[in-house]
């Protein structure tokens, strides 16, 4: 794989709550290659949206603070970058699009309006030459007769071809890395089959780098090169597409791909894992799984499990790891 | 198996906004455009569409919550829409609904026992000294534990409270639950417990399910028979199995196509389905999934493909897929 375009090391978003500290998000460290897209999955409250804001140094709240060593993105570190340096890093190197294309564009603004502003201001181009571009983004994502919809307002478009509008807008900066939060939640199972193929094809053409945020495995499995998975604000597994999704290590990723109503094909009970997440102001000193696994030993319960590199390119927080020959 | 619900050529229209100041033309939304079902006692059927065909209006419909424009709903062979108040009672006392989020579907102010012995309260199905021993039985059943009687939603999680909802639906005692969307807000871990539970619940009670969702991976775990709506219309319905395995409606095709599979050697598909769900304000003429469709002819834009009867399964499409 080609060298780290985007390095995340030690990355923790933490929230003053009261006397406190509760740690929401710990730790996070991954590499994102050029053209890879990224699967990062977990269920509600796991960390999955605030590590991509961390990222962007964005968050939503003054009593959330961002720690880390470092987040290196084309030879700057974010997390050492003044405010003014940061905005210019939003839009050009780093894009997002979000699930609800609706509450994130502006309503009385023209769609066109909406996707030149980035490109003025982040390429100094002119009024006329930022139309022209943003008719060709338009036409990029999709979106029929763009000569015609540039001057259309966002209530004119349809859910789907609102969500197009919204990645045109972030496609406009020309970001070399797009984070896709949820972009398909929100839309039809046929509508999303075509922004997943549209996210694919932009990959192939401009060699785009993405994090596709999602809590389905299943969008991840059809999109993604890598995948990882986050439990309680931690990563538990992250490793290759292929090797995750046939030989899940942690328990884990094992019991949700087992959840997946898709895993299996016969009618009848589901697999489920028992109890549910921990909160985040309790968490168990040990390992955050262990009340839900089945594979827990007193080990588990005593001490944390760090994430640890178990072959190339995969690496698992465990201490009672599944057997790479399958479910044990 | 006994039929105990049959719904036939049911039309719900609202008003549509707009139609000038006097509003002298009111214009009509066709939210449920003649569409026909039947349910056994004991069975379960997922009915599945995409957002706005129409599902929830025909769910609310047949448990006379939205007023029908024509047709029939007949619950256990006496037609809703003709009958009289005590007719709707007994409809209410044998039917009861899930709904999709929890957190809304519970009134927040009050304990969970409360919510739960208000309809036994208002069904006067026991006596009031023996209600506190039946809230009790009613979270048992649903895997709950009696102490959480006590406690409010707000302080239960997401599954819980879809459990306490599921709870109240069983107080009733009912023969037929409509579940609208009932896993959708859960993640996928907790969704399983509830579909299990669901499946337990059928089982042990003989309870029938209208099951709606938009998720055809959960259909395939926990119904017999699948009805797939498109725009107001039922354009094909059948056993799970046959309608997953080999769909006759090229839409029925298209949504098996594009279910999100954890498989990692399934791609997506090379050419989605292209378009989107046409407004129901101005439907399309003729088959209203005909301009999506890549094998429509002339006249699929022309005439309403009438429901074809195949061995147990209907389809309205003029040019259906061949068997496999």
């Amino acid at each position: 794989m080609s060298p780290a375009l985007l390095q995340v090391r030690e990355l923790s978003v933490i929230a003053r709550a009261g006397q406190r500290d509760i740690t929401l998000v710990d730790r996070l460290s991954f590499d994102l290659g050029e053209g890879e897209i990224l699967g990062l999955v977990g269920e509600s409250g796991s960390g999955k949206t605030l590590a991509c804001r961390a990222l962007m140094r964005l968050l939503p709240s003054p009593n959330l603070r961002l720690e880390g060593q470092a987040v290196r993105l084309a030879s700057n570190d974010l997390l050492r970058l003044d405010e003014a340096g940061m905005r210019r890093m939003r839009g050009r190197e780093l894009g997002m699009i979000f699930q609800n294309p609706s509450s994130h564009l502006d309503p009385l603004m023209r769609i066109g309006a909406q996707i030149a502003e980035g490109i003025r201001l982040h390429q100094g181009a002119s009024r006329r030459e930022a139309r022209a571009e943003a008719i060709e983004v338009l036409r990029q994502v999709g979106i029929p007769d763009p000569k015609t919809r540039v001057d259309s307002y966002p209530h004119e478009f349809s859910g789907g071809m609102r969500q197009r509008a919204m990645i045109a807008v972030a496609l406009g900066c020309n970001p070399k890395v797009l984070i896709a939060d949820e972009p398909t939640t929100a839309l039809d199972v046929t509508v999303q089959a075509q922004i997943l193929r549209l996210l694919l094809e932009l990959r192939d053409r401009r060699g785009l780098s993405m994090i596709l945020i999602s809590h389905d495995l299943g969008v991840v499995a059809q999109t993604c090169d890598s995948i990882a998975v986050m439990y309680a604000g931690r990563l538990c597994e992250h490793g290759a597409k292929q090797a995750l999704l046939s030989q899940p290590r942690h328990p884990y990723s094992a019991g949700l791909l087992a959840c997946h109503p898709a895993a299996r094909r016969h009618t009848g009970l589901m697999n489920t894992i028992a109890g549910q997440p921990p909160l985040l102001d309790a968490l168990p000193a040990g390992c955050r799984f262990e009340p839900r696994c089945l594979q827990a030993t007193p080990d588990c319960r005593a001490q944390l499990p760090e994430l640890r590199v178990i072959g190339p390119g995969h690496r698992l927080a465990c201490h009672t790891p599944l057997l790479a020959g399958g479910l044990s | 198996m006994t039929t105990l619900l049959q719904v036939n050529d049911l039309h719900v229209q609202f008003p549509a906004p707009g139609g000038g100041l006097l509003n002298l033309r009111p214009r009509k939304i066709n939210a449920v455009n003649g569409a026909s079902l039947s349910l056994a006692a004991g069975q379960a059927l997922g009915l599945v569409g995409e957002s706005g065909c129409g599902k929830s209006t025909l769910a609310r419909a047949i448990l006379q919550l939205t007023p029908a424009s024509s047709g029939q709903v007949l619950f256990d062979g006496s037609d809703m829409r003709q009958g009289n108040r005590l007719d709707i009672e007994r409809l209410r006392r044998e039917t009861a609904m899930i709904f999709q989020d929890p957190y809304s579907a519970l009134n927040p102010r009050q304990r969970i026992g409360q919510i739960l012995a208000e309809v036994l309260h208002v069904q006067r199905r026991v006596p009031t000294a023996q209600i506190p021993a039946r809230v009790a039985e009613l979270l048992g059943l649903v895997g709950l534990r009696a102490e959480l009687a006590e406690r409010k939603p707000g302080s239960l999680s997401g599954g819980q409270c879809q459990r306490v909802g599921i709870a109240r639906a069983l107080a009733v005692e009912p023969r037929l639950i409509v579940a609208d969307e009932c896993v959708a807000a859960l993640d996928v871990s907790i969704q399983g417990q509830i579909i299990n539970l669901l499946l337990d619940l059928r089982q042990r009670m003989g309870l029938a399910l209208l099951f709606i969702t938009h998720d055809l991976g959960v259909v395939r775990h926990l119904c017999d028979r699948v009805a797939v709506m498109y725009l107001g219309r039922i354009v094909e319905e059948g056993p799970v199995a046959e309608v997953f395995d080999d769909p006759r409606h090229p839409y029925t095709a298209a949504l098996v196509q594009s279910i999100a599979d954890i498989d990692p050697a399934r791609r997506l598909p090379q050419h989605p389905l292209a378009g989107e769900p046409p407004s129901p304000l101005q439907p399309p003429s003729g088959c209203a999934f005909h301009p999506r469709c890549r094998h429509a002819l002339p006249q699929c834009g022309a005439d309403i493909p009438p429901s074809h009867a195949e061995g147990g399964r209907y389809h309205a499409c003029v040019h259906p897929r061949l068997p496999c």
